[in-house]
């Protein structure tokens, strides 16, 4: 769920260090319970269980704005005496949440981007989709059908993989949009095209970790064949 | 600080649309304006719409060339 911080907790919580830019990883106790539960913080006031349905709730916030989410959100009823901050290593805690990311949405973690990676041939078969917030996407030819050069994909694995665990695709390939992903381009090149895969690398406080596919030469002509809404397989 | 997004003229993105993406539907590039002040490490969503500070106030008419960053 998502909760809005009682006075009291936000300037408890704002005397506590950030664990990311913006963001905090606490754990505390309910009134009336004993068990020590985890949240995520943003800017001290609006709180989210770290549980299985952290991500769906992340994703309403970033719908709905933060504003609205603050406002439609009850209050939390955390004893304020309790609120730590999640403690380890130093990497330990902006790694949580990568971590959970990793497990829950099957994203990679490490890698290098496809940049780094040695030239292949696409072996004709394989389909790459790539997303975007924009239906006129300039890096589509639609007359010739193709993808320009030097224009990025994931793969068609990675893509399904982002819809089927309601992944946020702009953290998921740490995209610098402020809007929300509407399309999807497929492209299947031909055996002549030559790619590079990699992993998305940090970027822009997102997280990465989706398939990147770079076309240095960009595809052949008619390789693009379907554009679709975006989560619609 | 907030961002807002300024859509680029139809040679710019033509310009563009001939240089190598950063990440999937961005690039990131250097503006060097008219007035000769360089604006360094901005984001061009789509080959069509740069993104920019709410203090930088410019229009695309301000902009003399537009290069990918290099690092």
């Amino acid at each position: 769920m998502i909760y809005k911080t009682y006075l009291s907790d936000t300037s408890k919580l704002l005397s506590l260090p950030e664990t990311g830019m913006g963001y905090q990883i606490i754990e505390g106790k309910l009134f009336l319970e004993d068990k020590i539960r985890q949240y995520v913080v943003y800017n001290c006031e609006l709180a989210v269980d770290l549980d299985d349905d952290f991500l769906v709730n992340r994703r309403k916030i970033i719908d709905k704005g933060f504003s609205n989410a603050l406002n439609e959100s009850k209050s939390l009823l955390i004893n304020t005496d309790s609120i730590k901050i999640v403690t380890g290593k130093p990497t330990y805690e902006t790694r949580l949440l990568s971590a959970y990311k990793q497990s829950k949405n099957k994203r990679h973690s490490g890698g290098k981007g496809a940049k780094e990676n040695p030239k292949e041939y696409t072996d004709g078969n394989e389909t790459f989709v790539r997303v975007s917030a924009y239906e006129n996407d300039k890096r589509i030819d639609f007359k010739r059908k193709l993808l320009l050069e030097g224009s990025y994909t994931t793969t068609l694995i990675d893509y399904y993989d982002c819809i089927t665990t309601d992944d946020d695709p702009v953290d998921r390939y740490a995209l610098p949009n402020d809007e929300p992903i509407r399309w999807a381009f497929y492209i299947k090149p031909k055996i002549q095209d030559v790619l590079q895969r990699g992993i998305v690398q940090p970027a822009f406080g997102h997280e990465g970790g989706g398939d990147e596919v770079y076309f240095e030469s960009g595809t052949s002509d008619n390789t693009f064949y379907i554009k679709k809404e975006y989560g619609v397989i | 600080m907030g961002l807002y997004k300024i859509a680029l003229n139809q040679e710019q993105i033509e310009y563009l649309s001939l240089l190598p993406e950063q990440g999937m539907g961005y690039q990131i590039v250097d503006l060097i304006l008219k007035n000769g002040d360089v604006l360094r490490n901005k984001i061009v969503l789509n080959c069509s719409f740069l993104q920019l500070d709410d203090q930088e106030q410019l229009n695309v008419e301000d902009i003399d060339k537009i290069e990918l960053h290099r690092e």
